[in-house]
């Protein structure tokens, strides 16, 4: 591994959180709607409604406001939620694992899904099977997730009673798998989308490396199919795999808002959501930040995984024939 | 054959969804039947059953929002708040329509005959759930801890009248008398939405905004904190040394569900006890369902139209905002928006919500006159320019009623363009309206118990922004709440001189509508809406 491009890497980062920082506060705090309105009451007079602008802030400048607001940052400090009166980064720990649960659960599961159905098209182009595979990453892709998560929810859990229709616990159980069974529909609804575009990644490449020379020779020498598709081939097709998710990685942080909130899910998303409709300009920028913190480091993770996955990328940009 | 496959999961998807939403809850989900059929309700009475109290029972409400903390002075101006810590915490008293008492902490009130003096009487065996027991020095604390701006608690009230404080003094361990600067008819009601927070507890913290305490949940009502998740549950169980008696739920869990389909599942799958209605489908839908029962609540809120004095239509032009109000035909809005009245009957004229003391049903509201409203709408020229409204689409049947009001000013020649907007942007636009960027906003308050004037007409108040108000009005408004012969006349007469304005339009008197399953009670009995006292409700084996 280049030591010298990991660290040239992780300098890059840096003006780019800055823009997005600055992109973002500025969009945050043009939109309409006052984050004080959680605070006004019927018997707030007109001079008590300002000094709690004042006292927050709201009444300076927006670079002023922005330029406050990195400061605080830099020294660690990511703010008070203002209806929450909580720390930011408590608020986002307390709800950081529940999100991370449910979506690092759903990658997995989608990522596992796609690998099977797509192998499994690519090896049968053209068949019953492979037909019957891109009908259902069409109808996964056109689904809406939230739609899609009501359809689970009236028939596995109104129909058939075999998951609860929301929250992530029973009151009074502590088990593990009292919350992998509250989290089954969630992730199929999240991961519906996923497997879908996944499957048409992997289906697509397997088919392309089904004609290189390297496949070819192994089919000669002998293999089966599915050696050669499990030994050699997805090796090679989990390169897409790997850019997919490091760009996906955004939403390991801030989870599915519609599907958390349709679940009942106690996670980021929904917390986000409701800071976006409540105007909590800190939440809301604490949220943004640590999603592009680990989106563009999923991207960062993912080239050096790429690399590994195939010789022939280099780092820095060159390839083994050069 | 690639679209065959497509039509075959698509109609797969499709049997899924229709079987799913004509489910009819199996024996297992139904919830067991009732002995009495509740006094609004039509679950089916001659179900079987023991009808014995299940003492063992959990009640399981969802809430479509988390509270800000577990303290309830700061949640008790918001639903949710008032919802998931009502069973924590107890009021003084509540008011009834006749304006008599309905006690709980309080155990006696006393008001002098000039209006000014209130010697109130705590029960003598309320303690704080932590066991230590609740006296006058609370009371004291908690007011002084309001009064404080330095401690940031969050809200302010009963502390002061037309700028001038209330006093206060504890006269012996469980008396404490309250002496105005003026008689108020509204200042038992200001007291009625007042809670406690332990001094014992609170005594030496220096900001209350973002102190940890807040998070201790120590209350004094029928049940006492379990546990609190964030953004998922608030679980309470019944405290057993509660001054009425333990409640008959053992537990009661507050699961936070933001999708109301999925409330919808939820109940049908047995989930969750407790299902508020907005539409009349759904009522329909329950009426004929023997496995639950419907409750109906006066919700104390009216839905109104506001016509913005600084927009350039109505600036000015009394004739512009005559010709609005003249044009409406509020019954048919009302009736078009809802569908049923049980839902929502058409306002009167006056500013007080229904149920509340003073409210006046007799007020009458503005009267349709097609043919006055078209010669004004031609006088005034309301016709060549079209009318902005504003509406929030977070609040339930706005939209069916901006689209009434714009069909029937249609008819007089007047062209509305409308606007939906997300609820912080619509507030912000609303209250804030000094651009004059829109004409006519629908919005709604409720009095939250509270007889209180809108505080949006009161001049320097942070709401009133957007409103015509005059010193005439507030005087009137003032009076009213000062006059201690025959208060209701007064307000009534507020009510009329608001009228004259032409600014404001009450549409609709909404209430609450729930459905619960047919085994759980005691809704009808909490009084003043549905979950106003906790200890009342039961669930039968």
């Amino acid at each position: 591994m280049n030591v010298r491009y990991l660290l040239k890497r992780t300098a890059q980062l840096i003006p780019v959180l800055f823009l997005v920082s600055v992109f973002s506060f500025f969009l945050v705090n043009i939109a309409p709607g006052d984050p004080i309105n959680s605070y006004r009451t019927t018997e707030m007079t007109e001079e008590e409604y300002q000094a709690l602008r004042e006292e927050y802030g709201l009444n300076d400048p927006i670079p002023v406001q922005y330029l406050n607001w990195l400061g605080r940052i830099l020294q660690g400090n990511w703010g008070t939620s203002i209806p929450n009166r909580q720390p930011v980064t408590a608020l986002i720990l307390g709800r950081l694992p529940a999100t991370l649960g449910l979506m690092l659960s759903a990658l997995v599961f989608s990522v596992a899904v796609s690998l099977i159905l797509g192998g499994l098209a690519g090896v049968k182009q053209g068949t019953w099977v492979d037909k019957l595979i891109s009908g259902f990453t069409y109808v996964g892709i056109s689904i809406p997730s939230f739609w899609f998560g009501i359809l689970l929810m009236l028939l596995f859990s109104l129909q058939l009673k075999l998951f609860p229709s929301s929250g992530m616990q029973t009151t009074g159980v502590n088990s593990f798998w009292d919350i992998v069974h509250h989290a089954i529909l969630p992730i199929l609804a999240i991961s519906i989308g996923k497997i879908a575009t996944y499957t048409r990644y992997i289906r697509a490449n397997v088919i392309s490396q089904m004609g290189e020379e390297y496949v070819v020779t192994a089919i000669a020498k002998g293999a089966s199919a599915w050696r050669v598709v499990a030994r050699h081939l997805m090796k090679n097709c989990m390169l897409p795999i790997i850019t997919l998710v490091g760009m996906g990685m955004g939403d390991i942080v801030t989870g599915s808002f519609v599907i958390e909130s349709v679940f009942g899910w106690p996670g980021l998303g929904t917390m986000s959501l409701n800071a976006i409709l409540a105007r909590d300009f800190p939440l809301m920028m604490g949220c943004t930040m640590l999603s592009c913190i680990v989106l563009i480091s999923g991207n960062f993770i993912a080239d050096i995984v790429c690399a590994q996955a195939d010789p022939r990328i280099r780092l820095e940009g060159r390839t083994a024939n050069e | 054959m690639k679209k065959r496959l497509l039509t075959l999961l698509l109609a797969l998807g499709m049997l899924a969804g229709i079987a799913g939403c004509s489910n009819t809850p199996d024996a297992a989900a139904t919830p067991a039947p009732s002995q009495g059929a509740e006094a609004s309700g039509t679950g089916d009475a001659e179900n079987s059953g023991t009808g014995e109290i299940d003492t063992e029972a959990t009640l399981v409400i969802p809430v479509t929002a988390d509270v800000v903390s577990l303290n309830m002075l700061q949640n008790c101006l918001r639903d949710t708040g008032l919802t998931m810590l009502g069973s924590m915490y107890d009021p003084f008293f509540t008011l009834n329509e006749d304006g008599s008492l309905n006690y709980y902490i309080c155990e006696n009130m006393e008001i002098s005959e000039d209006g000014t003096e209130y010697v109130m009487t705590l029960r003598d065996d309320v303690t704080w759930h932590d066991g230590e027991p609740l006296t006058a020095e609370d009371v004291i604390f908690t007011f002084n801890a309001l009064a404080n701006g330095d401690l940031n608690v969050g809200i302010t009230g009963g502390l002061s009248l037309d700028g001038e404080p209330v006093e206060m003094t504890m006269v012996d361990e469980y008396t404490v008398k309250f002496v105005l600067p003026r008689p108020s008819n509204d200042y038992l009601s200001g007291l009625a939405i007042m809670y406690l927070i332990p001094k014992h507890i609170y005594e030496n913290v220096e900001d209350m905004d973002t102190c940890e305490e807040n998070m201790l949940g120590i209350g004094y009502g029928p049940y006492q904190l379990v546990e609190y998740s964030p953004g998922e549950k608030l679980v309470v169980e019944r405290y057993e040394d509660y001054y009425k008696g333990p409640g008959n739920y053992k537990t009661i869990e507050y699961r936070v569900m933001q999708d109301t389909t999925a409330q919808e599942v939820a109940l049908l799958n047995g989930e969750i006890d407790y299902f508020p209605v907005t539409d009349a489908q759904t009522l329909e839908k329950y009426k004929n369902d023997s496995n639950y029962n419907i409750h109906s609540f006066t919700e104390g809120r009216i839905n109104y139209m506001q016509l913005n004095q600084n927009s350039p239509l109505f600036h000015d032009s009394d004739k512009a905002r005559e010709a609005v109000c003249k044009a409406l035909n509020i019954e048919e809005i009302v009736a078009g928006a809802y569908g049923s009245e049980e839902l929502a009957r058409p306002a009167t004229g006056t500013v007080i919500c229904a149920g509340e003391v003073y409210y006046n049903e007799d007020v009458p509201n503005y009267q349709q006159d097609l043919e006055t409203a078209k010669q004004l709408v031609a006088e005034t020229g309301l016709d060549q320019q079209p009318m902005r409204l504003i509406y929030n689409r977070d609040r339930n049947n706005m939209e069916e009623t901006a689209l009434i009001i714009q069909q029937q000013l249609r008819d007089v020649g007047i062209e509305v363009q409308i606007t939906a907007m997300e609820s912080s942007a619509f507030f912000e636009s609303f209250f804030y309206a000094d651009k004059g960027d829109w004409d006519i906003g629908l919005n709604g308050w409720s009095s939250s118990g509270r007889a209180s004037y809108p505080s949006w007409y009161i001049k320097g108040s942070s709401y009133c922004l957007n409103t015509y108000t005059t010193d005439e009005l507030n005087a009137l408004w003032t009076a009213a709440d000062t006059t201690t012969e025959n208060p209701e006349e007064a307000y009534n007469e507020v009510s009329r001189l608001l009228q004259t304005y032409y600014t404001y339009v009450p549409i609709s008197s909404t209430n609450k509508v729930i459905v619960t399953p047919a085994n759980t009670h005691g809704w009808e009995d909490s009084p003043l809406g549905d979950l106003s006292d906790y200890s009342v409700l039961y669930q039968t084996k």
